[in-house]
């Protein structure tokens, strides 16, 4: 059966530049604007190098196209023009002033010059500054050897503090957050957290404050950030050019946990890090170490080492079921209570970001917990019985690209088993650092699998990791499921390409062609067929970033086209979970790429692809979870509610 | 907060965020209607606005903490901000400021007990030539003295709410504003002017030929940046946009101007006129004036004005009888920021954003106020534009020199005679205005307030004009008891708190500059941190986003070049005695 008669996509372009502050956004001329939209090109010199670039370039980019290197802070990639930090100022001939590379779009022919006496001095009084009001030394930091101030001091020879240092700390610690320091000491105002939290995510929790010498980046009235309406996604720490912004890390207590004779520390690895850790390591973005890293995990101290893969496999089944269950309760019961489409559930971010600004839809959101989440309930439950090990002896570490785990894993109702199902969440940041204080070089070990029972999963559980992979997984065993077909026979390769790539929102019909028979596995639910799927036109959708998130969720207020989606998928971070606040800094559309590719590749080498094929999923519902997916045990452990936080701040 | 005050103050934001549309642009003036009604705007208050406009309530935050005018704090019902700046300081500000303290029993930054006052230093109220000057709510108080304290407070104390001074302007505390026009009016912008007379010529011409004839006369913007007028216009008027804006700039916060103060209060139909013509010539439909908030109660009568001409069909529908003209113009009130008068800035405080520069090119011309092209003119720039179309293109030629044609206006305050408005050609020399001010024995002169640059005597031979020493008509003398240490501290420290804050070298420069001067009236300033600072200084002057950051080491950077035997060889100890 081909493919492309069965399913249709649509890539979604929604102009996201509507709420941007117009201080912070790359104003555009009108004249240049429609000569580029022509093609129009236009001649520039930088430096020695003379070339002709589209209208528009900027400098910085022109320059970057014939590798001549021109120093940034507050440019980032993934965000709009500020313009502020002044480092990357250039000469560009005629001009009285200098020009920063960053934000002049070349509509003419100029000349650059990007290394003359008075931009060099321009650069080195521009660092002297933020130096002198950079509170804090480089050796008791956590961008110790990765800080882009520390990088361009270098750079630029600092060797003395030519406009002084600041001696004290200017202002407490925010530590109220489980999952986000700030450091304002060492805040240079370059507005990076603020584009990222305002624009790229839209939230809003930061935003500069004040003016002049006072200006400072805040909270709404300089609040904790416990206290205000941010969704932990740590989107602002892996921007943040300097240690002003970090995780809460946890390693101390998990090395204690880790050297006390009576605790069985387990730690199981989410695919994203695996993808991205080695480049802590000084590896190409895109290196998968799985095999490496199990290896290392166990050299620091870990008793077992399990795949978080198993559990997304299980969340798979558990959060599939309970769509089909809706489907079944809306289309055979007529039941109109039925809260369509169903979101998923697995992005903490997502899920805070729902219960701040979208409380009304929590019914949609699947009550599947995360994977990180189920795992902890099984290993406190299930495993701790097979192992006849106590719950209270066992500490579980789940290693997360994610700051938004460390906040999920510390929500009162995720207990259910009567401990605490994830005892420490740990970023690939902190992982990395772990393995460094433990004098092991990652990438130089030899390879190994993970521990048993949970040791193989499918390539589905896998591509959690990207965008669209929750989507994909789940489709992969519910066209299975349903239509009796074999998923390959559906999607070539297993690869359903209109859920993958980096477009923000992502669209997909699926038309059930036939019905096969209702498993074994779902007889629970007395669904005696899926006669009543047959002909239903599936419509799902996956978006990433919480700004995308948004745009779904007013087209869905509004009652527009995603109103009638079934199913759809979101991840609070841009990129999904392989472009999380706990992955390595820096992060950028390329970097993101590489570990999708890496996710993707790892998956296409997997003998097993459907999570529905995991035989330790199986088994698990064979033994534990008897009466199977959604049923009264797996509601009591691997579900959970949510709660309706509005947008208040009080 | 009681639940019924709640749903009060919700009922009381929305009808506020309703006149505007719930849009972004209404943002100041709701929160200046907040800040007005309840002397602060509270958290509760800022969420609500955040709802109404779909915002974030922390980007309000950052609009509030942004201007002076507005707080998050409890005010009391009279605020009293009283110039700190330089001119004011000549006239014994610190003795207004003394008795104060003494009266209210609070320090600035401080609210008395009852709520009754608050107490806050403000930066240049332009009443430079009548100071010390004191603003209470919207009441100017010029020429303060220690004395009159007591019975201006007395005043309020006695007042039922907060209209202590409706109908009392004949109190003997209360000096009316001035418009101190010292020179002759027969010259230049000052001439009398019909109110219609350039309009009508103006339709007679087209855009084309008044362009030509602003041409021709060769007026460059009066603000002070000198940017050719009609090519401002001309570029505005090229490109196609549904939408354009002419903006006169009316955020006269240059330490030692107040020269638009008199156009606006007394010549604003001239000014109005201009913004008409502009109108015309770019295609724009609606003017805005960008008032200082500082010049509040100028409001009235500009309101006034306004009505007037629209009474006249000369603003409105169909102006003069012309199908195709319709013209139309709003006021917007600042909220207490320097840095809004830089034109970016401007716009973006139009827009309900902190006041922050943009990045430029692009320029306002093609991406301006809500990305329509938009036009920014000086008060006198449009004056200016009203005569010249009225006497024809040669008229601003008479006077002046050959690149800064016509006459300009200045404000003279500081140790002279006779402070005021002075309507002088360009091309004037320093010492030939200082003779008709009675400044004879200055030691040095500000010429461009606080960014402009301070003149020594041996420089008094230089010209004011754009080839020579450019200003926006700010002219502050200086005699021989003043300390230029002083000077250049007073000056720094309006930086530190007027810079917008975002760029790296405007922000933190001017602090270091600031501390330095610290240092050197301390004597301990090392020559070589001195020189550390000044080619921080030109750093600053190269590489800061905006104008402001790139003049405002200027005063810096003269004072210690022209004055290194005063400023250096302090000494600790005779200090301490002092």
């Amino acid at each position: 059966m081909s493919s492309d008669k069965l399913y249709s996509e649509n890539h979604i372009a929604i102009d996201s530049t509507a709420r941007t502050p117009h201080s912070q956004r790359l104003n555009e001329d009108m004249e240049s604007r429609a000569a580029a939209e022509h093609g129009a090109k236009v001649s520039v010199t930088i430096d020695s190098h003379t070339m002709e670039v589209p209208i528009r370039t900027t400098v910085l980019d022109a320059a970057k196209k014939v590798n001549v290197r021109i120093p940034t802070l507050c440019f980032h990639p993934d965000l709009c023009i500020a313009g502020v930090c002044r480092i990357c100022v250039v000469e560009i001939e005629g001009q009285r002033t200098l020009q920063t590379a960053c934000s002049y779009p070349i509509t003419e022919t100029i000349k650059v010059s990007t290394s003359t006496p008075k931009v060099r001095r321009a650069r080195r009084h521009i660092l002297d500054l933020m130096l002198s009001e950079h509170y804090g030394e480089c050796y008791s930091c956590v961008r110790n050897n990765n800080c882009e101030l520390q990088s361009l001091a270098k750079e630029y020879g600092v060797d003395f503090y030519r406009f002084g240092h600041v001696q004290k700390p200017r202002v407490d610690i925010d530590r109220s957050s489980y999952s986000v320091m700030r450091d304002m000491n060492k805040c240079i105002l370059c507005r990076r957290c603020v584009r990222t939290c305002i624009d790229l995510q839209e939230v809003g929790v930061l935003e500069a404050a004040h003016r002049g010498s006072e200006t400072e980046i805040c909270t709404f009235m300089n609040k904790p950030l416990s206290d205000v309406i941010c969704i932990n996604c740590g989107q602002c720490i892996n921007r943040c050019p300097t240690g002003a912004l970090r995780a809460n890390d946890p390693s101390d207590d998990i090395w204690n946990a880790i050297d006390n004779p009576n605790k069985h520390v387990i730690i199981q690895t989410a695919p994203s890090p695996r993808a991205a850790i080695g480049e802590a390591f000084n590896l190409r973005p895109g290196t998968s170490v799985t095999k490496e890293l199990n290896t290392a995990l166990r050299r620091c101290g870990f008793d077992r080492v399990f795949d978080t893969n198993f559990a997304a496999d299980l969340t798979i089944l558990e959060e599939g079921t309970e769509l089909l269950l809706r489907l079944k309760k809306a289309l055979v019961d007529k039941d109109t209570s039925v809260a369509f489409p169903q979101f998923t559930s697995c992005s903490p971010g997502w899920v805070k970001y729902l219960e701040h600004f979208y409380p009304e839809y929590i019914p949609n959101l699947s009550t599947a917990k995360s994977p990180q989440q189920m795992f902890g309930a099984v290993m406190k439950t299930y495993y701790a019985q097979k192992h006849s090990i106590h719950p209270t002896n066992i500490v579980t570490v789940a290693l997360m690209p994610c700051s938004a785990k460390k906040f999920e894993c510390n929500r009162p109702e995720m207990a259910d088993s009567g401990f605490k199902d994830i005892d420490y969440g740990l970023t690939t940041r902190e992982m990395a650092q772990m393995i460094q204080e433990a004098g092991i070089d990652l990438p130089a070990l030899p390879g190994s699998g993970f521990d048993e029972p949970f040791g193989e999963a499918s390539g589905a559980g896998l591509i959690f990791g990207a965008t669209g992979g929750v989507m994909e997984a789940a489709l992969r065993t519910v066209v299975e499921v349903v239509t009796g077909l074999k998923a390959e026979q559906v999607f070539e390769n297993l690869i359903i390409e209109p859920v993958r790539g980096f477009e923000g929102i992502k669209y997909m019909e699926l038309k059930i062609p036939q019905v096969g028979p209702v498993p074994a596995l779902l007889k629970n639910h007395k669904i005696q067929t899926w006669d009543f799927l047959k002909g239903v036109t599936l419509k799902i959708a996956v978006a990433h970033g919480t700004a995308n998130a948004r745009h779904v969720m007013e087209d869905i207020k509004a009652g527009g086209k995603f109103s009638e989606c079934h199913f759809i998928e979101f991840m609070a971070c841009p990129g999904g979970c392989l472009g999380g606040g706990g992955q390595p800094s820096p992060t950028s559309p390329e970097i993101r790429a590489a570990r999708a590719k890496a996710i993707y590749a790892e998956d296409e080498s997997l003998d097993i692809r459907k999570s529905h094929e995991n035989p330790h999923v199986l088994q698990i519902y064979k033994e534990f979870l008897t009466e199977g997916p959604c049923g009264h045990k797996s509601h009591k452990l691997l579900h959970t509610g949510y709660i309706n936080r509005g947008k208040a701040i009080v | 907060m009681l639940e019924t005050d709640r749903l009060r103050l919700s009922q009381e934001i929305e009808d506020l965020a309703a006149k505007h549309d719930f849009q972004r642009e209404g943002l100041l003036p709701i929160l200046q209607a907040i800040k007005n009604k309840h002397n602060h705007i509270s958290d509760f208050a800022m969420q609500e606005v955040a709802r109404l406009l779909a915002i974030h309530p922390v980007e309000v935050y950052g609009v509030v903490s942004f201007y002076s005018f507005l707080s998050t704090k409890q005010q009391g019902h009279f605020v009293i901000r009283l110039c700190r700046t330089i001119s004011c300081d000549l006239l014994d500000k610190e003795a207004v400021a003394c008795q104060l303290e003494n009266e209210l029993g609070i320090k600035f930054g401080e609210t008395t007990k009852d709520g009754r006052f608050s107490l806050f230093w403000a930066n240049c109220l332009g009443m430079c030539d009548q100071g010390p000057a004191m603003l209470i709510n919207d009441y100017v108080f010029t020429q303060v003295t220690a004395e009159k304290v007591f019975d201006i407070l007395e005043c309020c104390r006695k007042s039922f709410g907060t209209y202590a001074f409706e109908g009392k302007d004949n109190i003997s505390c209360f000096t009316p504003v001035k418009s101190n026009i010292q020179s002759d009016k027969s010259t230049g912008v000052l001439l009398e002017l019909e109110p219609d007379k350039a309009l009508k010529k103006a339709l007679e011409y087209g855009p084309e030929k008044i362009v030509e004839t602003i041409k021709i006369s060769g007026l460059k913007g009066r603000g002070g940046a000198g940017f050719p007028t009609h090519i401002k216009w001309e570029l505005a008027a090229k490109v196609k946009s549904n939408k354009k804006y002419v903006v006169c700039n009316a955020d006269e916060g240059e330490p030692g101007t107040f020269k638009d103060r008199v156009l606006l209060s007394d010549y604003s139909h001239v000014m109005l006129e201009g913004m008409t013509i502009a109108g015309l010539v770019i295609g724009a439909k609606k003017g805005i004036i960008y008032l200082r908030g500082e010049y509040s109660y100028l409001l009235k009568n500009l309101k006034k004005a306004i009505d007037t001409r629209h009474s006249n069909n000369l603003l409105g529908n169909n102006i003069l009888g012309d199908k195709d003209f319709s013209f139309d113009i709003d006021i917007r009130l600042g909220s207490g920021a320097y840095i809004c008068g830089e034109e970016t800035a401007l716009i973006e405080s139009l827009e309900g954003q902190r006041g922050e520069p943009r990045n430029r090119p692009p320029f306002p011309v093609d991406t301006g106020y809500n990305d329509h092209p938009t036009i920014v003119n000086n008060v006198e720039t449009f004056a200016m534009v009203a005569h010249i179309i009225a006497k024809g293109p040669s008229w601003l030629k008479r006077a002046g020199t050959e690149k800064s044609s016509g006459t300009k206006l200045f404000s003279v305050s500081g140790n002279c005679k006779r402070p005021g408005i002075y309507e002088m050609p360009y091309g004037i020399t320093i010492n030939e205005l200082l003779i008709l001010v009675g400044g004879e024995e200055a030691k040095a002169v500000q010429v461009g307030g606080a960014s402009g640059r301070c003149v020594p005597r041996s420089e008094f031979d230089h010209l004011i004009a754009y080839e020579d020493i450019p200003t926006g008509g700010s002219i502050i003398v200086f005699n021989n008891n003043t300390d230029m240490l002083g000077v250049a501290e007073n000056f720094l420290q309006f930086f530190n708190e007027e810079s917008c804050g975002q760029c790296t070298p405007c922000r933190i420069g001017n602090t270091k500059l600031l501390e330095s001067v610290k240092m050197l009236k301390k004597g301990q300033c090392s020559i070589r941190y001195l020189r550390e600072l000044q080619s921080l200084g030109e750093t600053m002057q190269l590489s800061s986003k905006c104008g402001l950051g790139q003049s405002a080491p200027n005063a810096f950077l003269s004072i210690t070049k022209h004055f290194t035997d005063e400023i250096l060889g302090r000494n600790k100890q005779i200090l301490e005695v002092q």
